[in-house]
């Protein structure tokens, strides 16, 4: 299960800028200057699953755990965007 | 004729193992096709989707300029609000929940996004822009 914590680690990792919302905290990756992914961190839910993490971050729940645990990288995530011509 | 029979019972012996050997790899199998058929019926318990028709975004001050829908399906330990047209996905603790969550979340992206040019936007978000103005009208502060 995708918690809080993963959500923070993963913005931590991919360098994101917060940004508060209405129910969620967001967190805003951009590239180059533009704003390619972002996704919502639902307050004080430490425990509460964050299932759309990956649906935000166009990756698959696995590739999130490895983003937020360490095995891929902010290059390796970003190449994966690229592919996906979400860049 | 000893050494016959003792053939025999050598045999019996031989074929009595080879059942033993056959039973537990049988029930081997049987259990782990038990613990497939309880994944299945897991992973069915949470495909089990709601339709939630979005009408309206009172009380805050957006037009939904035509009707949507969220779908709800129960995910790992709480429930998953998601229109995946528009690429809105929510989580929450219960159904209504993921559905406020769900509200709340396409408000916060149609804001973000349109706070910034298009020009200022990856490809996947731009394209989300797009398709939220579709559905979405903010009203405008005086």
């Amino acid at each position: 299960m995708l918690t809080q914590d993963d959500a923070e680690a993963i913005a931590d990792k991919l360098g994101c800028t917060p940004y508060e919302g209405r129910s969620h905290k967001y967190y805003r990756l951009f590239v180059d200057q533009k704003l390619v992914a972002r996704f919502g961190v639902r307050r004080g839910s430490k425990e509460s699953g964050h299932g759309h993490l990956p649906h935000d971050l166009h990756i698959t729940q696995k590739q999130c755990k490895d983003l937020s645990k360490c095995p891929l990288s902010k290059d390796e995530y970003l190449q994966i965007l690229r592919d996906k011509n979400l860049l | 004729m000893a050494s016959s029979v003792e053939a025999q019972l050598r045999a019996v012996s031989r074929y009595t193992k080879r059942l033993d050997e056959l039973c537990e790899s049988f029930a081997g199998l049987e259990s782990k096709v038990d613990q497939e058929l309880k994944k299945l019926g897991e992973l069915a318990a949470q495909r089990r989707s709601l339709l939630v028709p979005i009408e309206t975004l009172e009380p805050e001050p957006y037009t939904l300029l035509r009707p949507l829908t969220a779908v709800v399906v129960e995910a790992e330990g709480g429930f998953e609000a998601s229109n995946f047209d528009l690429g809105i996905y929510a989580s929450g603790d219960t159904e209504e929940e993921a559905v406020a969550n769900f509200k709340g979340t396409l408000l916060d992206t149609f804001d973000q996004l349109n706070e910034l040019p298009d020009t200022k936007l990856g490809r996947g978000l731009l394209q989300q822009k797009g398709l939220l103005n579709k559905f979405v009208r903010g009203v405008k502060k005086r």
